[in-house]
């Protein structure tokens, strides 16, 4: 059986339409209703009677699921609404620590959260820079600090954020104002971009070229290489890279565990085939 | 240079502090809490109070940023620069006693059981319930059950009694089966280890104020082992482990990341673990 876990969507409920229309057991549910459920799990223990009971009626066998789509990396405070305001750490923090076992019990999951996800910098996008250019890609300048004094001369070309987590959410920055919270710039991204799909071991990658639409770009075994040693490197199973084709270069800009896989030459559904080869084998 | 990073009412920092005092060490340390004023993290340097300290002079770092600081938590200046505060001490600086990105295992318990790769050691029966009732579960009526947080949040040990059996349980609780027996503290820093023998009636030790805390003790060597091996497994260069031994056997409880290892040091002769964390950062 293939769990989906959404949240805010992210996909997960056009995949769990995949696996029905495909009829391919499978079981949604919604992060929300998810830290409701009734639990009674088991480690070190034979037999292992692993049990998930969903709205007082549904019993689901854990050992049953093998394979996991999920799209979060944390839980949001929101989902606790119910608990008294002083609790409410205690129990996401409680929720968190049982869903991290949850899902690293399960041999195919998308993408583990291992400690180092939620432990340290290995995902910021410093990080991600690092273990790319050791690859051998090509990486946007970019610079970083703590109350960055903003010197550089034309600051229109860099791209500024406070997250170094978060590749997808950059924030605004005027030359007037020294945006006290900006801790890295990246340079503005230059040339075509290119989305690079990994779902395990298969590797896709599209062009996005103006007036002509999404296309197929060719990697070169090179490339592939490269890609699947970062993703041996990140630990991390479904990713999508952005890179720039400028001059004949090919330069890494950045990274998302959430690929938006509506931006492809191919239709979704070879992505879903993909993905369930991946995590329902 | 010597770094310190933590916070200024982390006993076990002030405690390392002073050990580096007395040895006439020079140090440096920074109070994470100045990352929205004093301190500022630049690209190859931190700049603190205006004195520019290059990340290539810097020998080796003892890090405890794991105090929550409720006060700065959404601060929108403060939160980037702790990240990249985490980054520097993950990728830019060398000899750290532990680099932060090995550190997080510790936060869910049973994860954390579940990943290590015991040989010598073995692992309590774990029970995991949530939103349900105590008596609900049949296999609890079987053996004595003590329970505790799943998470890191330090919560207090309990043995479960009859009362408890009825009452709901609104968010995940590990319950773990009961051993009765004695308990150890191995604190490993790199190659060496230092273990204690705890005395105590209490489950929870560190909340009965009347434990005696035995003399240094040697434990089987295949445990010391064990114990490096799996330090190092984590990634880790300290770590404070929990141990239960009952009739020769010896089960781990957990791996603390994040060692507050001074209450236990007061207790061996020398300071040794504080020998070993300097040894190692200048290594």
């Amino acid at each position: 059986m293939i769990l989906v876990i959404t949240n805010k969507d992210c996909y997960g409920s056009s995949y769990y339409k995949y696996l029905q229309n495909n009829k391919i057991k499978s079981l949604k549910i919604d992060l929300r209703d998810l830290v409701k459920i009734k639990v009674n799990d088991v480690f070190n223990i034979t037999p292992l009677e692993r049990k998930w009971v969903i709205g007082n009626k549904q019993t689901i066998d854990l050992t049953e699921i093998k394979g996991v789509y999920h799209c979060f990396e944390h839980l949001d405070i929101s989902l606790f609404d119910d608990f008294d305001q002083r609790d409410v750490e205690y129990v996401r923090e409680e929720w968190f620590a049982y869903i991290v076992f949850f899902l690293n019990q399960i041999k195919k999951n998308i993408n583990p959260i291992s400690h180092k996800r939620y432990g340290g910098s290995y995902f910021s996008m410093l990080s991600v820079y690092k273990f790319a250019f050791n690859l051998g890609f090509n990486i946007p300048m970019f610079m970083f600090g703590s109350y960055i004094d903003l010197t550089v001369k034309n600051l229109s070309e860099y791209v500024a954020y406070s997250d170094i987590f978060n590749f997808l959410n950059p924030i605004k920055i005027s030359e007037n104002e020294k945006n006290t919270s900006v801790v890295l710039l990246i340079e503005k991204p230059k040339g075509l971009p290119i989305l690079v799909r990994v779902i395990g071991d298969n590797i896709t990658a599209t062009i996005v070229i103006k007036n002509q639409g999404l296309n197929e770009f060719i990697l070169s075994d090179e490339y592939i290489h490269k890609f699947i040693m970062l993703k041996k490197i990140l630990e991390i199973n479904v990713f999508e890279v952005l890179c720039l084709n400028f001059n004949n270069k090919l330069i890494f800009y950045g990274l998302s565990i959430f690929p938006d896989w509506k931006i492809s030459h191919l239709p979704m559904n070879y992505y879903w085939e993909q993905i369930t080869k991946f995590i329902g084998e | 240079m010597i770094l310190l990073v933590g916070v200024n009412f982390d006993k076990t920092i002030n405690y390392f502090s002073n050990y580096l005092v007395n040895k006439e060490v020079n140090f440096l340390f920074i109070n994470i809490e100045d990352l929205c004023t004093t301190v500022k993290v630049k690209e190859n340097h931190f700049l603190i109070k205006n004195t520019k300290i290059k990340y290539e002079d810097i020998k080796g770092v003892f890090n405890r940023m794991v105090a929550s600081l409720d006060n700065v938590i959404n601060n929108k200046i403060y939160m980037p620069n702790y990240a990249l505060l985490t980054y520097v001490l993950d990728f830019e600086l060398k000899n750290v006693i532990n680099r932060p990105l090995t550190t997080g295992s510790n936060n869910s318990k049973l994860y954390q059981l579940s990943i290590i790769n015991c040989k010598e050691l073995r692992i309590p029966k774990c029970y995991l319930s949530a939103n349900n009732l105590v008596n609900n579960l049949q296999q609890f009526k079987e053996e004595k059950q003590v329970y505790k947080s799943v998470s890191s949040y330090r919560s207090i040990v309990n043995s479960l009694t009859v009362e408890d059996r009825s009452k709901p349980i609104t968010c995940p609780t590990l319950f773990q089966e009961e051993i009765k027996g004695t308990n150890y503290r191995v604190h490993v820093v790199d190659e060496n280890v230092f273990s204690l023998k705890i005395n105590s009636d209490s489950i929870d030790y560190r909340y009965n104020f009347n434990y005696i805390f035995r003399e240094e003790t040697d434990i089987p060597e295949v445990i010391k082992y064990e114990c490096i091996r799996l330090t190092k497994e984590l990634g880790l260069r300290i770590a404070g482990i929990d141990l239960i031994e009952k009739e020769g056997l010896f089960y781990v409880l957990e791996i603390n990341t994040y060692p507050g290892y001074d209450c236990f040091e007061d207790y061996m002769q020398g300071t040794p673990i504080s020998d070993s964390i300097l040894k190692g950062m200048l290594n």
